[in-house]
């Protein structure tokens, strides 16, 4: 039973439990018997609604609604590089085609298309399936085994001629590998070829198996391409590669010429082992930019060709005839709303097909795009009758294609028409039976109120303008169903299409939706929540966002005469006014507080507590301080000082049932340094009386005896290293020291009650910290201690409780040894090097360079140069789920040195290729952890790569920028470089602003 | 269906049958109230007559008609907070222990007070599609009619009152 289902199952019997009750209904009629009818309210029998209408306010914002909604520029389908994939949608030439664009494209029907594709291909013979792109180099059998593995399929034939600039046939003259990069392609290739065949031998495959197969595999390979010693192959080379291309026929001509030749950077997929081979032909897609040929991403866009009997493997067979046939015979069925039927689909065979044909298909297909861009005659009235279909699916499409054009050649009252038709319409089921799937269809249609807005703006006049406006008023003011969905949900679909809008919008279009998001939020009779508090704070600059600020203060000053509904919508308000750093909103909430009774407010339940203005005043208080010093408007200090005067007055409650820790001391714990001693008396009160302080005050923040006592205490009830090193640095060391010990003698387990794995990991993952104290204290006499934990028959007395656990113990103790140093450790550090343990050789490694000692030298340069993912061990068990990172940023904080520092410096330029490498690792974790401790020189860096042709570099540059910083300006890497240029602007623009600020500071 | 605004037009006007209506309506969920404060049924059973009489004495202070079932839970709730002796600012999370050994056949066992406490403690709107839904039985269609709501609000309601519940049950299981 699904979770969703139990807790139904819940209130469904304690409901039976409480109607068990004899009914109350005759005990009250009785005793009302007598009562007096009670009068009518005239106050009551107003028409809220109709004094609303006719607000020219509530017009507008009823026009902003409809406005904002069509501006919403979307990449729906996404998945082409240069995001142009929208037309795809509009492919009028086959059923094929067709097929496919609801495969793929779309929402709809995909596992219905799977099904259907895939019932075909067990139709066919093994011998006749070749296959196509990655996932198919190989024989059919291959293909099939592939197949019911990974239970999907696609076929990106149309997808590439789409996303393509140009479509190439060329025979591949030299592939410049090199040996390292290549013994790892070839192991992978051979190891899960080898794999395919075990199964399909029907022997059983598991890892250790795979694991001794790719040891023999890369032995084998390195006797061949050279030796593979401690995997200096792997540290000195880099993972790239060259091809030049001879270009024997291109579509559409004048980018390139047949018999030229250029060089190309293909991206190989290395866990396909999947790659161009020198001497053989392939037809291929390119993109071309700035004068280079790119592959398109990974390996999808080369179809290899057998000269020999002159076929393509990957395309799907069709009987092809002219394109202006299969035009034609795609306009005839604009008026049929049953699955349309062509020549193309009849014989859904995946076999190869001739040059010719796959030729007459790219140009097919090329000219279809090309048309689709500038729909007319036929094509058009086509799409027409699509949106003016009774069939939600068809109209939607009809509505996403539409949207994709630059002048959509469309009536506004076809698209008012269609909005009106479909959101009428619900066929969800019944809500009773199936809550989810009706939900589903609940939000199908909100999503499709969004793009048919989108739609309307692109031709919209005054008179369609007025016209969705009165739908709207419609909806405001009736529980009919029309626009049902969208009248209690506006606030997420406006935050999302704001966010979507902004995040697409030009100069000119950011202007517009800057002005009518101020309208928006004027907006009576709807709760203006959800998250328009934080589109507006972060989205929109203090300069734009005047109208807002104005708007935001005028509701907080009057929020009776805006209509705001309840004391949620009201903290949503406050919480705007105080993200967007208004300075007189503090005095604001000083009257406030002073006297709650001055909010004069009354809900739609009645008046607010004063209780929970008081909260909601401290909370605001708390978030407006914050706020302010992020968005530089008051110093650090003065922050700070406002904070503990909050504190100090009393004003430290939140309601907010998710945090135990009290907010408003957690924002001091973060703007403290070292430097703030005469907050002292003040904190070491905090330490007595808050439970989660001693977490957040630590070592690294303030030092001083008066925390001792405090942090004893803390220490009496969980002992962490980190409350040991803060106890350590304030004075306590002998103590922390004791502690310490007295820690580590006892069992990491010692609930003989605790049997759960992963707690008892997180145990051994707090007693490894310990250990990582000890090596922090300097003092020598420690390193039996330490050493102790570095033993493997130690290790392997602890490998019984928790595997994950001990090996925590070892990698602790390794690093507590490097910090502790001592004649004992380096010829200790060069034994673990060789340990078996790749991430222990990697510890020691940095242990042994952190005192001096180069033995692991090699291992470290890797790092800095490239990612962890050139070792094949990590490779091996790599989670892309996971980061790798915090593996180097620990040991990096740890074994701090001016010689790392020094070393990292040195490289900082050589980090790009972090970014860049073609090993596939999102990022360089060593890198990363230098990066974040050394953010001035690194931030400029990594926003050059933004710009980068590699969209993987794109991807980690953006990524890394945004954790960095906690800023995200919206940058999308599946964009063609090139394409972003304002927001890079605004990366750009934010970081030297950034940088300014901080100039004083790390 | 009548809506609750049009059953308390129809009271206003005269109509004192139309009134059985709404205790008919919310007396399940104005005896759940109760009873989340109380801890006995017995008990929940004699503050839900004494709050409907409350509200319909005054009925005419009700300025939105359609606003009735949250207005008559939160009399409920003061009704049950003035028979447990506490302000209206506490809730009587203890009270159970005083009630007299013959009624704790009426009590709900652990697991039941507390899924009743966390739906009480519901934001308005969705504790008041909850209790109609799953303690008066009514279908999600009848409940949006007598809420003036659409389908579609009831519906999102229901599914995040659902991953509210959840997500407070879980923790308390913790």
């Amino acid at each position: 039973m699904k979770p969703q289902d139990s807790i139904e199952e819940k209130l469904k019997e304690l409901g039976r439990t409480i109607a068990a009750d004899d009914s109350i209904v005759e005990s009250v009629m009785s005793r009302i018997e007598a009562a007096p009818i009670p009068q009518s309210n005239a106050r009551a029998a107003q028409n809220i609604w109709r004094t609303v209408a006719k607000s020219r306010l509530t017009k507008l914002a009823a026009a902003v609604v409809i406005i904002a909604a069509v501006m919403v520029g979307i990449n729906r389908f996404g998945g082409s590089i240069d995001g142009s994939s929208q037309v795809f949608a509009s492919m009028p030439v086959t059923a094929l085609l067709d097929l496919y664009v609801r495969q793929s494209e779309t929402h709809v029907n995909r596992a219905e298309v799977v099904t259907a594709l895939k019932e075909v291909v067990a139709d066919l013979s093994p011998a006749d399936i070749v296959g196509t792109g990655a996932e198919s180099t190989g024989t059919g059998a291959d293909l099939a085994l592939r197949e019911r593995r990974r239970g999907d399929w696609e076929i990106p034939v149309s997808q590439v001629v789409e996303a393509s600039d140009v479509v190439v046939e060329a025979r591949v003259n030299q592939v410049i590998l090199d040996s390292g990069d290549l013994v790892g392609v070839l192991a992978t290739k051979y190891v899960s070829y080898a794999c395919d065949q075990a199964e399909l031998e029907g022997l059983k495959v598991d890892n250790d198996w795979r694991d001794a197969l790719w040891n023999r595999c890369v032995d084998m390979l390195a006797e061949e391409y050279g030796p593979v010693d401690r995997y200096a192959e792997y540290f000195g080379k880099r993972a790239k590669a060259t091809v030049e291309l001879e270009i024997i026929a291109v579509y559409p001509l004048g980018i390139v010429q047949a018999g030229q030749k250029v060089l190309i950077r293909p991206v190989f997929d290395k866990e396909q082992g999947n790659f161009l081979e020198q001497g053989k032909e392939y037809v291929m897609g390119l993109k071309h930019h700035e004068g280079l040929f790119w592959l398109l991403p990974e390996s999808i866009g080369m179809y290899p060709v057998d000269p020999n009997s002159g076929t393509v493997a990957g395309f799907i067979r069709c009987d092809l005839t002219s394109a202006d046939e299969a035009r034609s015979r795609t306009l005839t069925l604009g008026s049929s709303s049953s699955e349309p039927s062509g020549s193309w689909s009849a014989d859904k065979r995946i076999v190869p097909i001739t040059l010719d044909e796959a030729w007459q298909f790219v140009m097919d297909v090329y000219d279809a795009v090309q048309e689709a861009k500038h729909p007319e005659g036929e094509v058009l009235d086509y799409w027409l009758a699509k949106l003016q279909s009774e069939d939600f699916i068809d109209c939607w499409m009809a509505v996403e294609y539409l949207g994709t054009l630059a002048r959509p050649p469309v009536e506004p009252g076809t698209i008012i028409d269609a909005i009106e038709r479909h959101l009428r319409t619900s066929d969800g089921g019944d809500p009773d039976e199936d809550l989810p799937a009706y939900l589903n269809s609940f939000y199908q249609r909100t999503r499709f109120f969004a793009e048919a807005l989108d739609l309307l703006l692109l031709v919209a006049d005054e008179p369609a303008v007025d016209r969705m406006m009165a739908l709207y008023r419609q909806a405001v003011s009736s529980p009919e169903p029309i626009f049902h969905e969208v009248r209690e949900n506006d606030g997420d679909v406006m935050a999302n299409m704001f966010r979507l809008a902004l995040e697409h919008a030009g100069p000119e279009r950011r202007r517009r939706l800057v002005s009518l998001l101020s309208s928006f939020l004027n907006v009576n009779d709807r709760g203006v929540e959800h998250e328009l508090q934080v589109i507006v704070p972060e989205e929109i600059g203090p300069a734009e966002g005047e109208d807002i600020d104005r708007l935001a203060m005028d509701m907080v000053e009057d929020p009776a005469s805006f209509g705001v509904p309840n004391l949620e919508c009201l903290r949503v308000i406050w919480t705007t006014a105080a993200y967007r750093g208004l300075p007189e909103f503090g005095g604001y909430l000083d009257r406030t507080l002073a006297d709650p009774q001055t909010l004069g407010v009354e809900f739609e339940d009645g008046p607010p507590s004063e209780a929970q203005i008081v909260e909601l005043v401290q909370y605001s208080y708390h978030i407006h301080i914050w706020a302010a010093q992020a968005r530089g408007l008051i110093s650090r200090r003065q922050a700070l000082e406002m904070l503990v005067q909050q504190y100090e007055q009393g004003n430290r409650s939140i309601r907010n049932e998710y945090k135990t820790w009290n907010p408003v001391i957690r924002s001091i714990a973060q703007l403290i340094d070292r430097g703030d001693t005469d907050l002292v008396p003040f904190l070491a009160e905090v330490l007595a009386n808050e439970e989660q302080v001693p977490i957040i005050i630590t070592a690294e923040r303030m030092l001083d005896p008066a925390f001792i006592p405090a942090i004893k205490q803390a220490l009496n009830r969980e002992v962490t290293g980190e409350l040991l090193e803060t106890l350590f640095a304030c004075g306590g060391q002998a103590e922390a020291v004791e502690i310490a010990l007295a820690t580590i003698d006892r069992p990491v387990n010692d609930d003989p009650n605790l049997t759960d794995s992963v707690r008892i990991s997180y145990k051994f993952q707090d007693r490894a910290r310990v250990i990582r104290f000890l090596g922090t204290t300097g003092d020598q006499t420690l390193i039996p201690v330490v050493e102790y934990f570095t033993r493997d028959d130690v290790i392997e007395q602890f490998r019984r409780q928790s595997p994950g656990g001990a090996v925590e113990l070892q990698r602790a103790a390794v690093l507590a040894l490097a910090r502790l140093g001592g004649d004992s450790a380096i010829p200790r550090l060069r034994q673990l090097y060789e340990s078996g343990d790749i991430y222990v050789r990697i510890l020691a490694a940095l242990g042994l360079y952190h005192l001096g000692d180069e033995t692991g030298y090699e291992l470290i340069e890797h790092f800095v140069n490239h990612t962890e993912r050139g070792i094949p061990e990590i490779e091996m068990e790599w989670d892309p789920h996971s980061r790798c990172g915090d593996m180097y940023e620990l040991p990096l904080m740890y074994l701090r040195s001016d010689r790392m520092e020094e070393l990292l410096f040195a490289r900082l330029h050589d980090l790009r290729h972090g970014f860049t490498t073609d090993a596939g690792s999102s990022e360089s974790g060593y890198g990363y952890a230098f990066l974040k401790e050394h953010k001035q020189q690194a931030l400029p860096v990594i926003v050059e790569q933004l710009d980068s042709k590699n969209r993987e570099a794109r991807n980690c540059a953006n990524g890394t920028l945004k954790e960095l910083t906690g800023r995200d300006f919206g940058f999308r890497e599946d964009r063609f470089a090139g394409q972003q240029d304002q927001v890079i602007q605004r990366w750009r623009a934010y970081i030297e602003e950034y940088l300014a600020r901080n100039y004083d500071s790390r | 269906m009548l809506t609750d605004a049009e059953l308390v037009k129809a009271v206003l006007d005269g109509e004192k049958q139309a009134f059985a209506r709404l205790v008919e309506r919310y007396e399940r969920p104005v005896r759940a109230v109760a009873m989340d404060i109380l801890g006995d049924g017995a008990a929940a059973q004699d503050v839900a007559q004494d709050a409907f009489v409350k509200a319909y004495v005054n009925l005419r202070a009700l300025r939105k008609p359609a606003a009735f079932g949250p207005w008559i839970m939160k009399i409920a709730r003061r009704c049950a907070l003035a028979t447990a002796g506490q302000s209206p600012g506490e809730k009587a999370l203890d009270c159970a222990k005083d009630i007299a050994p013959e009624s704790v056949d009426d009590r709900l066992d652990e697991q039941k007070q507390r899924l009743l406490a966390t739906v009480v403690s519901l934001p308005e709107s969705e504790k008041q599609v909850v209790m109609l839904r799953y303690f008066c039985g009514h279908s999600v269609r009848d409940v949006a009619e007598i809420l003036g709501r659409s389908v579609g609000t009831v519906t999102k309601q229901l599914s995040r009152a659902h991953k509210r519940l959840r997500n407070i049950l879980a923790r308390s299981e913790k």
